[in-house]
């Protein structure tokens, strides 16, 4: 234009210079109107761009800063100074350089838009981090986050520039990454607690095994306990309150006779003939209530009753349980008779063999039983001889041959009575126990041994305890108890010299806890510290003839009576022998 | 054979058993005798009358002091009476310590009462023998003690078969002295021939004591 203007100015007239001038103040004026209204126009985009929150860079092609607004410059943290050909690169987090130089790449090749995420190694300006994000474990950014917006510019004057506006998305990163860290925790959660719910719902398919395993070990149980309880041989019988029969066993049936469905409901007096009675029906009401849990545990011996009518020994024994709070009682039943049979054969063996050693003590005592017959057969000879004589009177005095004769006769009765003691001591009943007055059967004894006594000048004291109630037993055994020790003292006493003094003592004493005491008690040599512990063994005898059978049978005769033998010893001293025997219970009828 | 005084004789009886004392002293007394009867040796002691003429029937066992026992108790007492043993059992140390002691018997009962009768009979002819021995000794004591001196050395010499002539010799007197002092002795101690004053004299052994 300025050369088309001086060309032309040599062909101009001053009017048209004239004219043009002018124009050409005109066409100033318009230009500096212009310019002035563009340079307000750049004024405002440069304080735009200076005071813009977004910034602003313009690169060259190989990445250099060519300008920087403050808000770029404030995010690169670069405050002071130029940033004018400091490389972008420079300020970026080394891991994502590699995605910037593609991004400055494809800029420049393709010149279109394009937008990227990067990081600076600036540090970040956000806020702190929450505190509940702090303590869930998140790390607090140390990173500022930028995105760059790439606008291609067409006019290009100088060159290929790259003009990116630069703003920090820090905030809404941080933001982002607390809500994916927030997820994060939250998937852990759910995962934790699904894991849980696994757990407790492995939990829950072992309990359910177990619940398997125990119902299985239980339908074991019960069918083992039922296995027992109906192949026990005791019987088990359980009734409730009022005494109805609840369950039986098949051994219930076996002794009783009875089928299963003719018990169960009914109550369980029909197999009680005790019972039976109104006073025994009450007795076992009584009894049920208040006495069972008393008797638990203990074996009674009672009588039961088969369907045939024969009664049976039993031995009961009864436990109570609740249920529901209801009370139910066991009840279970041996059937005794064997047992019973078992005691009655060793009974007998023992009466037996009581017996038989009665018969060798009677043997033994012979001579001097024969003495003490002598004795009124003496008194009886002497007394008719004394009336053959005084009937040679004239007259006989009738009065006095009668009182003689009276005499003779108690003799001949003595006489008979120790014969008849003796039949007695050796003769095998069978029918045994009855009441008898202990002091009684102690007189028979001392008669039996008194020529033995007499014989070795023994001095005999007795205190004997009058009313004793009577003992239910067998008197001739008991007897044979008494005349064993009594022998037995006899024979340590003989070892005495015939210089010393002998004394045998007999007490009887109801003492009181209502047992009879018998104490036989000599002043013999006493019996040594070895021998005593023997003492009551069989076949253990410290004399040359002797079977060693008396004081074993004594033990086993007085045992069979609920009685006791002990005995004292002391060596020089003398020997006590003391038995008891419990005192017969109803003896009022007897008194 | 002597005649018993039956009123005059006691028959002592100690026994333990009453039934015993009762029986023996109703038959002993059904025979007219006179019967005490007593427990046990000391009572019976306690009661003895020595001057009576009796026997005693006795039980072997008896408590605290036996027949035995009591046997010896007399001898040591020197009471003289005859006894029998009664007792229960046979017992021959028992019954040949009473016969050396001087027992009439040892009856084992049940005896035969004739028996018992007989030796009663028998101990009470023994005790009235004996006492008479005893007055008849208990005389002729009395009437050697009213001899002289040379009376009773000539008797001793007599008694032992010595000669007139030898014991005037170991006297140193006269033959007829002799004589004069066996004829003093004869009439002091009523013997009627020299045999009998032999006898006398021997048998109550008095003259040993001097």
């Amino acid at each position: 234009m300025q050369t088309i203007l001086t060309n032309t100015f040599a062909n101009l007239s001053n009017a048209d210079l004239q004219q043009l001038l002018t124009e050409q103040q005109q066409q100033h004026l318009q230009l500096s109107l212009e310019h002035e209204a563009l340079t307000k126009s750049h004024d405002h985009y440069a304080h735009i761009h200076y005071y813009s929150g977004i910034g602003y860079l313009t690169l060259d092609q190989q990445g250099a800063i060519l300008n920087a607004n403050p808000a770029a410059k404030q995010l690169l943290g670069y405050f002071n100074g130029c940033l004018n050909n400091k490389k972008l690169a420079d300020f970026i987090y080394p891991e994502d350089l590699n995605d910037f130089y593609l991004f400055i790449q494809t800029v420049t090749t393709h010149q279109t838009n394009q937008r990227l995420s990067l990081r600076l190694n600036s540090p970040a300006h956000t806020q702190k981090l929450p505190t509940t994000l702090k303590t869930a474990g998140m790390q607090n950014n140390e990173f500022t986050y930028i995105e760059c917006q790439h606008t291609f510019n067409k006019n290009q004057a100088n060159g290929l520039q790259i003009h990116l506006a630069v703003h920090d998305i820090t905030e809404h990163k941080t933001a982002q990454e607390h809500i994916n860290f927030l997820n994060e925790q939250l998937n852990k959660k759910v995962l934790a607690q699904s894991g849980e719910l696994i757990a407790s719902s492995h939990k829950l398919l072992k309990k359910v095994a177990e619940l398997e395993q125990s119902k299985h070990l239980l339908l074991e149980r019960e069918a083992r306990l039922n296995s027992i309880f109906n192949a026990a041989i005791e019987g088990i019988i359980t009734i409730d309150a009022i005494g109805n029969i609840v369950a039986i066993n098949a051994s219930v049936t076996h002794i009783f006779g009875y089928e299963q469905q003719e018990l169960v409901g009914k109550n369980f007096i029909k197999l009680m003939p005790q019972a039976k009675t109104k006073l025994y029906a009450r007795y076992f009401k009584q009894h049920l209530t208040l006495h069972i849990p008393k008797v638990a545990g203990r074996i009674t011996e009672i009588k039961g009753e088969h369907k045939n009518g024969t009664l049976i020994p039993i031995d009961l024994s009864v436990s109570a349980f609740a249920l529901d709070n209801q009370h139910y009682y066991t009840g279970i039943v041996r059937d005794a008779s064997l047992r019973k049979a078992q005691e009655q054969q060793d009974k007998a063996l023992l009466d037996e063999l009581a017996h038989v050693t009665r018969v060798g003590l009677m043997g033994e005592m012979a001579s001097g039983i024969a003495h003490e017959i002598n004795q009124p057969l003496s008194a009886i000879t002497s007394y008719t001889q004394a009336c053959l004589n005084f009937m040679q009177n004239d007259p006989p005095d009738l009065e006095q041959l009668a009182k003689i004769l009276l005499k003779t006769q108690q003799q001949a009765l003595n006489a008979g009575q120790i014969i008849h003691r003796m039949r007695d001591f050796v003769k095998f009943k069978t029918i045994h126990r009855s009441a008898v007055d202990i002091n009684n059967l102690i007189q028979i004894c001392i008669d039996l041994c008194g020529a033995d006594l007499k014989h070795n000048n023994i001095v005999q004291r007795y205190e004997l305890s009058e009313d004793l109630p009577p003992v239910n037993i067998d008197g001739v055994q008991i007897q044979q108890v008494l005349i064993n020790l009594i022998r037995n003292a006899v024979d340590a006493l003989k070892t005495l010299p015939p210089t010393s003094r002998r004394h045998l003592s007999i007490q009887s004493t109801l003492n009181d806890k209502q047992v009879i005491e018998i104490r036989v008690k000599d002043n013999g040599p006493g019996i040594a510290d070895p021998d005593q512990k023997k003492l009551l063994t069989p076949f253990f005898t410290t004399k040359a003839d002797g079977m060693g059978m008396g004081l074993s049978i004594c033990h086993s005769i007085l045992k069979a009576h609920d009685g006791t033998l002990h005995f004292n010893s002391l060596v020089n001293k003398g020997t006590t022998f003391y038995f008891t025997l419990p005192v017969r219970k109803n003896h009022d009828g007897y008194k | 054979m002597t005649v018993i005084n039956k009123s005059n004789s006691l028959v002592y009886l100690v026994d333990d058993e009453f039934v015993m004392r009762d029986s023996l002293t109703l038959l002993i007394e059904s025979t007219g005798l006179t019967v005490r009867s007593f427990e046990s040796a000391p009572e019976f002691l306690d009661h003895y009358d020595s001057k009576q003429p009796s026997c005693l029937v006795l039980d072997v066992r008896m408590p605290t002091i036996t027949g035995l026992e009591l046997q010896e108790e007399l001898v040591k007492r020197a009471i003289a009476i005859p006894i029998i043993f009664i007792s229960g059992n046979a017992d021959i140390p028992d019954s040949a310590k009473a016969f050396r002691a001087g027992a009439i018997d040892f009856l084992q009962k049940p005896f035969d009462h004739t028996v018992l009768l007989m030796r009663i009979q028998e101990a009470l002819k023994k005790d009235h023998e004996f006492r008479e021995k005893a007055i008849e000794t208990a005389t002729l004591q009395q009437r050697i003690n009213r001899l002289t001196l040379r009376e009773k050395e000539v008797l001793s010499l007599v008694v032992s078969y010595r000669s007139n002539k030898e014991i005037g010799k170991l006297l140193q007197v006269s033959n007829r002295t002799i004589d004069a002092h066996r004829a003093n002795i004869m009439r002091k101690l009523h013997a009627e021939s020299l045999p009998e004053l032999v006898l006398m004299v021997r048998e109550s052994d008095l003259l040993k004591d001097d």
